[in-house]
Formats: C-alpha cells, sequence, structure tokens
C-alpha cells in the first residue's frame, strides 16, 4: 500500500496511519470547509524509514536517542522509492492547485502524529512544524517532523499523558502565503464557565502567535449569539518572516510601526472566523482550537484539535505559600524563564517562583510573627490587606523568642544602615548610577554576575549610593510606623477618619516618582508649545510619530527636552522589573502616548492632592487636641513621608539595576543570534541560564532549543492571562460582596462617580476624559500621567504602599486596590459610584451604548 | 556586672557611631546634608568619650570588643550570604503547572 496519500484518500485511513491533524483535516475538508489541499506521508513510511536506518528500537519504547544517534538519523536519508512518490504528490497537489510551475509551490510541513489531536491530549506545540518549504527540502522536513517526536518536551508530556510509543505521519499542505492569521479557541480556557469564544489574531503567519512570539489582537464574543464582549489590541512587534527557506535566517522581522498596534481582523471577518469555530465545535462536537488564516481575502481552516486543558490545572505545591505584593502589583503577568532563573539565584530560600509569580513561605513568616491572630488574618496582614474590624492582635508570649533573636541579629548586621539611612537624601543614592555603567562596561560581567554585583557586590561599608537595594529594605521600616501613627491617634484622636492618614503623610517634594511626571510635564508644555509638534501629536499615529518628531526641524527643542528626560528616565518602562520588558530608551513610543495623553489633561484640578491634605490636616488640628500626642504624630508624619520618599526613590534605581541586567543579555542575545544559535529576538528570555550557557559554549544549538522555546512562550502566554492566586494551601476568610458591588481596600479615600473607563495599556489607549474613573489591572509610572484626570481609580491588584496608592494620595484622587476581578465584571461606559474609604465599588448603570474597543 | 554593661552599651554605641560616621560619608557630596550629618556626630562621639573614662583601665579591652562587633558582624553575615546564595540548594526555587514530565 502506498505511503503518501492524498487528504481526500486519507479520510479512508485510521488515526494509527495518518494522525489525528490530518485526520481531523480530511474529515473537515470532506464536510466543505475551506481547507489548503494537501497530502500525508503515512505512519507506514515512519517505521520503515527508522527500521531501515537501524533504530527500531526506538520505536517500542520512550527511549531517547542519544546525541550522536540523533545526528546519525538525522543524516539517514529517506528511501528513494517515497522521495519519488512524494515527488508525485507534490506535482498532483500542484496541478490541483493551478499551480503552472510547480517548483514555485511552497508548502508547509506538518506533523502529525498517531495519538496526537486526540481528546485527552493535543500535543500542541510539541512537535515540529515548517513553512515556506520548496521541493528540494520537503524530505529533510520530514525527517526533522519525525525526529521532533524525541524531543525532550514530547518524550515529557508523552511519559506524562501515559501515550503509547510514537508513530507519526506527516502532513505536507499548500503554504497559505497569510496576510493576517491566528487562533480561535470555541471555549475560553482561561474561564472555561464564561460562555465565551476567543479569537486571537495576527499579521502574517500564525506560527509567532502559536509560538507565544507575538502578542496577539484578543477578542472575547458570547459563545451563543457572536457579540463581541471586548477587544485588547495587541503590539504585534513582529511577524514570521517571509524567507524562511533561509535556515541561517532569524525566524522573525519586524512589524511596520503604524500596523503593530491596529486592529488585524473587521467586524464582518470576525464573525467570518467566530462562525468558522463554531462549525467545528459542532462537528466534532466537543470545544475546538482552531488555526486559521486570511490570504487573498479567503479565510482557511489549517488545524482543528480539541481544547484539552480547559482547565488547568492548578501546580502540586508542598507547603503553604502567600504571593509577595510588591512585586504582582508591578505587574501581574508571569515572568519569563530567564528573569526568573537570574533573579532567584540571588534570593535565599525563603520564597519560591510558582507559575511566574514570587511567593512567600507562609510558615516563616507564622514563625517569625509573634501574633495570637488566625492563618486568615496573618495572611491578609502579609497581603497588605488592612482588618479594620479586627481586633488588636495580642503578643504570644511563647513564640516572641525566635522573632527576637533574630531581630538581634539583624540589628547586628542591619543597625548601621538603618542609621545611615534616617537622614539620607535622594541625591546620595545617584552613586548607583556610576556603579551601573561600571557594570555595563566591565566586558568581564555577564548578566550573571552582574546581578550578583549589583544585589550583593558592594561592601558593606561602601556609599550607600551601592546599596540601593539594602537602602530600600531599611526604609520598610515606616510600616512600624505608619503602625503607631495609626495606634496614637486611635488611641488620643478617636473621631479622626483612619482614612486621612495617608493624605496626612503624603505631599512630599522629592519623590522621583513625582517629579518624573513634572520633568515629563515640562517636556509635554514644549510640545504645547511649538504649533508644528503639537499638530503631530495629535494627528500622527503614536507608532510613527517618534520618525516624524526627529525628522521635523521644528521640533529640536522638544526632542532635545525629550533627549533630557531619556537620560534620567529612560531605564524606566512599562513591566519594568521584568527582564524582557523594552525601556523607554529603548523605544520611546510608549513615552510619547504618555505626553499625548497630558496634553489632553490640561482641564484637570492638579490642586487635588493639596487641598486633600489640608482637610486632613484641618482634621487632625480638631480631633487631637493633646499638644504632646500632636508633636507625636507631627514627628510620626515627618518621618513616615521621608521614609515612603526613600523606599520610592530606590526604586528607581532598583529598575536602573535591572535595565543594567537586561543590557548584557541583549548583548549576549545579539552574539547568539550572530552565530545562528538563536533566530528570534528575545527567545533569550525563554531559556534558563544553564541553557544560554550550554548555547553559547556550542554543547547545543537551535535545533535543541527551538521547541522548548515555543512551548514555553506558549505556557507564558496562558500563565499571563491568568490573575494568579493569593495563597496557596491557606484558605483565606471570604470578601464582604454581592453580585452588583465589588469591594477592595482604601488607598486613598474619598468618594466619586463617574464613567468606568478600563485601561489596559497606559501609553496606547486614549487619555482619560476628565470625570472618568481609571479601571487598571495593575499601576507603575507609565500610568501616572492618567491619575491626573481621574475621578477615581480603581486597581485590580496592588495594596496601601503600591505605585496606585502613593500616587494616588499624591494627586487627593480616590482609589480601592486589591478588587479581585474588576477587570472581568466592569465593562467601559458603566456609571459606578466608588467609596474609596470604605473600600466599596458600586455598578449604578449599564452603558449607555456598547463597549467601546 | 561592670564588664557586661559596658559590652552591652558598647553595642548600640558603636551602632550608631560607625552609622553616622558613614552616613557623614554618604551625603559628602551633597553639601548642604553635610552640616547635619556632623552635627549628628556630636552625641555619640560624646558618650564615647564617657564610655572610655569610665571603662579605662581595667574594661579597656571589653569596650573595644563591644565597639568591634557589629562591624564584623556585618563583614561576616554579608559575605556568608553572598555565599550561601551561590549554593543552588539555598537558592530559591520555581515551579510551574506547566513543567512537563
Amino acid at each position: 500500500m502506498s505511503q503518501v496519500v492524498s487528504l481526500q484518500k486519507a479520510l479512508e485511513l485510521d488515526v494509527a496511519r495518518v494522525g489525528g491533524k490530518t485526520l481531523h483535516l480530511a474529515e473537515l475538508d470532506a464536510a466543505g470547509f475551506q481547507v489548503p489541499p494537501a497530502f500525508v506521508v503515512t505512519t507506514d513510511a515512519f517505521v520503515e524509514h527508522f527500521q531501515r536506518a537501524g533504530a527500531g528500537a526506538l520505536l517500542e519504547s520512550y527511549a531517547s536517542p542519544g546525541p550522536t544517534q540523533l545526528a546519525m538519523l538525522r543524516d539517514h536519508q529517506l528511501s528513494p522509492e517515497l522521495v519519488a512518490e512524494i515527488a508525485r504528490a507534490r506535482e498532483a497537489l500542484a496541478r490541483r492547485i493551478g499551480n503552472a510551475n510547480d517548483a514555485d509551490l511552497l508548502c508547509a510541513v506538518r506533523s502529525s502524529g498517531a495519538d496526537e489531536d486526540s481528546a485527552s491530549a493535543s500535543f500542541a506545540g510539541q512537535h515540529a512544524t515548517y513553512y515556506y518549504t520548496g521541493a528540494q527540502d520537503i524530505p529533510q522536513r520530514i525527517i526533522d517532523c519525525w525526529l521532533s517526536c524525541w524531543s525532550s518536551q514530547a518524550i515529557a508530556y508523552r511519559a506524562a499523558n501515559d501515550r503509547s510509543a510514537p508513530r507519526m505521519a506527516v502532513l505536507i499542505q499548500q503554504m497559505v502565503l497569510a496576510e493576517v492569521s491566528g487562533v480561535v479557541f470555541t471555549r475560553d480556557p482561561t474561564e472555561p464557565v464564561s460562555e465565551r469564544l476567543v479569537i486571537e489574531s495576527c499579521w502574517g503567519l500564525g506560527a509567532a502567535l502559536v509560538d507565544g512570539r507575538v502578542t496577539p489582537d484578543r477578542y472575547r464574543l458570547r459563545r451563543i449569539d457572536h457579540r463581541l464582549v471586548s477587544t485588547k489590541i495587541g503590539t504585534k512587534r513582529f511577524k514570521v518572516a517571509e524567507d524562511l527557506i533561509d535556515p541561517e535566517g532569524t525566524r522573525l522581522e519586524a512589524v511596520p510601526r503604524h500596523l503593530q498596534r491596529r486592529e488585524t481582523l473587521e467586524p464582518e471577518m470576525l464573525q467570518r472566523v467566530a462562525e468558522l469555530g463554531a462549525g467545528c465545535e459542532t462537528h466534532f462536537r466537543a470545544p475546538q482550537d482552531v488555526e486559521w488564516a486570511i490570504a487573498g481575502g479567503q479565510l482557511y481552516l489549517l488545524q482543528s484539535r480539541p481544547i484539552t486543558t480547559l482547565i488547568a490545572a492548578a501546580p502540586q505545591v508542598k507547603g503553604r505559600w502567600v504571593i509577595f505584593k510588591p512585586i504582582i502589583e508591578n505587574f501581574t503577568e508571569a515572568m519569563t524563564p530567564l528573569t526568573i532563573d537570574i533573579v532567584r539565584r540571588v534570593i535565599p530560600r525563603f520564597g519560591q517562583f510558582i507559575d511566574g509569580r514570587f511567593y512567600i513561605n507562609f510558615n516563616m513568616i507564622k514563625a517569625l510573627v509573634p501574633l495570637d491572630i488566625s492563618d486568615a488574618q496573618l495572611a491578609d496582614l502579609s497581603l497588605m490587606r488592612p482588618r479594620v474590624d479586627a481586633d488588636v492582635p495580642r503578643f504570644d508570649y511563647r513564640r516572641v523568642w525566635l522573632p527576637v533573636l533574630l531581630g538581634l541579629m539583624g540589628y547586628l548586621s542591619w543597625g548601621m544602615l538603618l542609621v545611615r539611612t534616617r537622614h539620607l537624601p535622594s541625591q546620595a543614592l545617584a552613586g548607583f548610577k556610576v556603579r551601573c555603567a561600571a557594570v555595563i562596561a566591565d566586558d568581564r560581567l555577564d548578566a550573571l554576575t552582574a546581578t550578583r554585583r549589583l544585589f550583593y557586590g558592594a561592601s558593606p561599608f561602601a556609599p550607600a549610593g551601592h546599596l540601593a537595594f539594602q537602602v530600600n529594605v531599611s526604609s520598610a521600616r515606616y510600616f512600624i510606623l505608619m503602625d503607631g501613627l495609626r495606634s496614637l491617634l486611635a488611641r488620643y484622636a478617636p473621631d479622626f477618619d483612619p482614612n486621612l492618614i495617608g493624605s496626612l503623610c503624603a505631599g512630599s517634594t522629592d519623590m522621583l516618582s513625582t517629579q518624573l511626571i513634572e520633568d515629563l510635564r515640562t517636556v509635554a508644555k514644549l510640545a504645547d508649545s511649538n504649533t508644528t509638534v503639537r499638530r503631530l501629536f495629535d494627528e500622527e499615529p503614536a507608532e510613527t510619530l517618534s520618525a516624524r518628531l526627529a525628522a521635523e526641524p521644528e521640533a529640536r527643542a522638544f526632542m532635545s527636552g525629550l533627549e533630557g528626560f531619556l537620560a534620567r528616565y529612560g531605564h524606566r518602562g512599562t513591566r519594568e522589573m521584568e527582564l524582557a520588558a523594552p525601556r523607554w530608551q529603548e523605544d520611546p513610543t510608549p513615552l510619547l502616548g504618555m505626553i499625548s495623553n497630558m496634553l489632553d489633561a490640561t482641564q484637570s484640578d492638579d490642586d487635588r492632592g493639596t487641598k486633600q491634605r489640608a482637610l486632613a490636616e484641618r482634621a487632625l488640628v480638631e480631633a487631637l487636641p493633646n499638644q504632646l500626642a500632636r508633636r507625636i504624630a507631627d514627628w510620626l508624619i515627618r518621618r513616615i513621608r521621608y521614609y515612603a520618599t526613600l523606599r520610592e526613590n530606590t526604586r528607581h534605581f532598583h529598575v536602573m539595576a535591572l535595565t543594567t541586567i537586561r543590557q548584557k543579555i541583549l548583548e549576549l542575545e545579539r552574539e547568539l543570534i550572530a552565530t545562528g544559535a538563536l533566530k528570534c529576538p528575545d527567545d533569550i528570555f525563554f531559556l534558563t541560564w544553564d541553557e544560554i550557557t550550554m548555547l553559547r559554549g556550542g554543547q547545543s544549538d537551535w535545533r535543541d532549543v527551538s521547541i522548548l522555546i515555543r512551548t514555553r512562550r506558549v505556557d507564558h502566554a496562558r500563565l499571563s492571562e491568568r490573575m494568579p492566586p493569593s495563597t496557596f494551601n491557606i484558605e483565606l476568610d471570604p470578601r464582604e460582596a454581592d453580585a452588583t458591588d465589588l469591594s477592595g481596600y482604601c488607598a486613598s479615600p474619598g468618594t466619586a462617580e463617574g464613567i468606568a473607563r478600563l485601561v489596559l495599556d497606559p501609553a496606547t489607549d486614549a487619555a482619560l476624559r476628565p470625570g472618568e474613573i481609571l479601571v487598571a489591572p495593575y499601576t507603575d509610572p507609565a500610568w501616572t500621567p492618567l491619575f491626573v484626570n481621574a475621578a477615581a481609580v480603581i486597581v485590580e491588584v496592588g495594596s496601601y504602599l503600591s505605585h496606585a496608592g502613593t500616587i494616588a494620595r499624591e494627586y487627593g484622587v480616590p482609589c480601592v486596590v486589591d478588587v479581585e476581578g474588576c477587570m472581568q465584571r466592569l465593562v467601559n461606559g458603566q456609571h459606578l459610584r466608588v467609596d474609596a474609604s470604605n473600600g466599596r465599588i458600586q455598578v449604578l448603570s449599564k452603558p449607555a451604548t456598547e463597549p467601546a474597543p | 556586672m561592670n564588664a557586661v554593661l559596658i559590652f552591652i552599651v558598647a553595642i548600640p554605641l558603636s551602632v550608631e557611631l560607625c552609622g553616622r560616621l558613614l552616613g557623614l560619608r554618604d551625603v559628602w557630596l551633597v553639601r548642604d546634608a553635610r552640616p547635619g550629618a556632623v552635627q549628628r556626630l556630636i552625641v555619640p562621639t560624646l558618650v564615647l568619650g564617657v564610655m572610655v573614662s569610665w571603662a579605662a583601665p581595667e574594661h579597656l579591652g571589653t569596650l573595644l570588643s563591644g565597639l568591634l562587633l557589629p562591624p564584623l558582624w556585618q563583614v561576616v553575615t554579608g559575605y556568608a550570604m553572598r555565599l550561601v546564595t551561590r549554593i543552588p540548594r539555598f537558592q530559591a526555587r520555581s515551579i510551574s503547572s506547566h513543567d512537563r514530565g
């Protein structure tokens, strides 16, 4: 029997011979779906090839070939009979398509494992696929597909899913030269109960999306009538290069800037894609993960497989863990593998990374906090959630010896630093910049040693400017002072609203985060004062604005101001705690978006913060007649303001260190791409340090890591869509909330009513109109301009001490943080009442119009 | 008894004195902050003078031990921390629900 059959003939064979992917496509083709013409090399050819190569043993077990055997198998050619059969099938394919010159026909070569795309295991991303394959390369690509059966990921996946020994067919499909492509999940894999389907799309070939290499546009639609529920436009920086035939070339190319933030699907095509997904689900009677592509206005179905991971299993975690709030409130996405691997090497084992987020050992916290409180109460404390209704916790004197002992040791280790940082002006930290510059200039330091040097490298007696991390830790003592102030006011000024304490302690003039905004405002004024620059900001898309400004002679003053700003703050950016995140100095587009927001935010009341503080101070004078208590309170307020500023300012230098480490990584990436060990920008962030070292030393190459990177990218994208659990193996007290209201914690007091405005990207989402309520997943400095116009701020994660809380208090904006599910439950246009003092958000009415995309 | 007391008092005195001395060095380039940093040295220096006159001559060794303990402790723990974080089993771990195998 022939070992090469057409897609139509494949329908007559069983899954063991043509593989799950081929059989599904053959069925859909027969059912009238638009499937690209294809033929398949059956598993008989697979078996015969490896037996002929003397590797029959591999077919009977999970055994993996060693490097020598793998190299031998890679070089072992297909039999001449099979090559001839494939050539004939390809000619037939060319004739069917009507391609007169079949030498021009390009194909996609896809694995189709016998146990692939089944209802219980999809093997998504485990086996190889090759695009833009010409006639002469097909035999080698078939061998490469077969060998991907023994990639370490595929072996592990097979073992974990109790699959049988490998059998693989290979599908050779007409290459669809896609203008837009993507995936439709007929049920949202991250929220299976939501009755929504999800469509993801990107420019060009969908491989970049499937591999997790681009942030796609993401559409959520109701399953029942395909009505659009939400749209998230991704920044599609890359697409698959169209000259992939060159094996030495990089696999991705940059998307032109004006297309990066442009929506990829028109409403009509969006509906067609949704219908395609629904059709596949109806056909197979199960939720499907469907790959599609659009070329020349035609919508093609490339693949359909069951969704096997509808409910992602939580990792099996031993022990009790609580999320580390200071990191998660800076960005909620999962950290990349390289960021984790580098950072974890300088952190002792009191914490661990779970699904890309950092957690602290709860049992250790329990041992160190000698308070007589429940686990749930202690977890709330660890999560920086105030418990205003709770009684003052009592000391458990039986457990006090360990914290006292550790406290004494800590005093000996940290006491001098605590003294040094009592009166440390922020200018004294500027030495850290010199330290970072020295690390960058030192070619002997790689990213890992640079990290160690910047975290621990300085002697304990080095100038404080070299000890930014230690200064940050030492300034955290203002938590204790804040508690002291609360207790003092509760005792001597019981009528004073404790929510106003934050406003009392705000108002620092020395805080770099607010200075950053003031400096940016100065740059924005330069833009506003020049009609040409202002016009460019009003008319030019953000993606091309930078280039236009650089080319415009009249924009020189503005560009000079911008350069000055970048010299001081260029190391910052969005998601700045993540090493993979680009900085403003690399790409100022987000910064120009912030300036654009500022230009639209001139009508706001800038003095809200000052007014709020004056109000709080008056209330304190009235509520606290005792002079001695007043003096103590004033001293505490001054100290809290000082330490809060110091802590916020050290963040500026932490980010500088991370940017330095990132520069070292990018140097290494350039070297690896030049040698062909890596093919795509940013792939390096999906390897561990040991894997990079092996690549660099030549002990491994691109083929060894390509599938690994793809798998990790997909995992990272999926994990980043989920809000991580706050704790593992700890039962928290349920929150008070009802079906219509949301609740969180007060970070800045006050009440406000306004229209909800959900913002996912502060740089590219349009500016807030005065009176709108900002709803955000988290905030960092890039979000600050939006606070100026906001009537109130609602943040999904965060705490009183987070960036959102600190800035909201500075601007006097009511702010509720830690509002679980606000990004899912609130929609644009809803009329909201925010009672920040009590942490309540009430939905007063539905949006007047459909949610804006 | 005096020796114990001198040793105990010498520890926080050392922390304050060394901390304020290093604090002066930290702010040396910030002209406006210098006078304050110098002023903050006065009290611990006076206390040191009192301590020396109290401890001299028989307990000077004890005083010196108490004064040296914090800086030495800081050096030892600082370098121990660096060493410990280089040993893989003392480093933080990473686990994932997507870990295969």
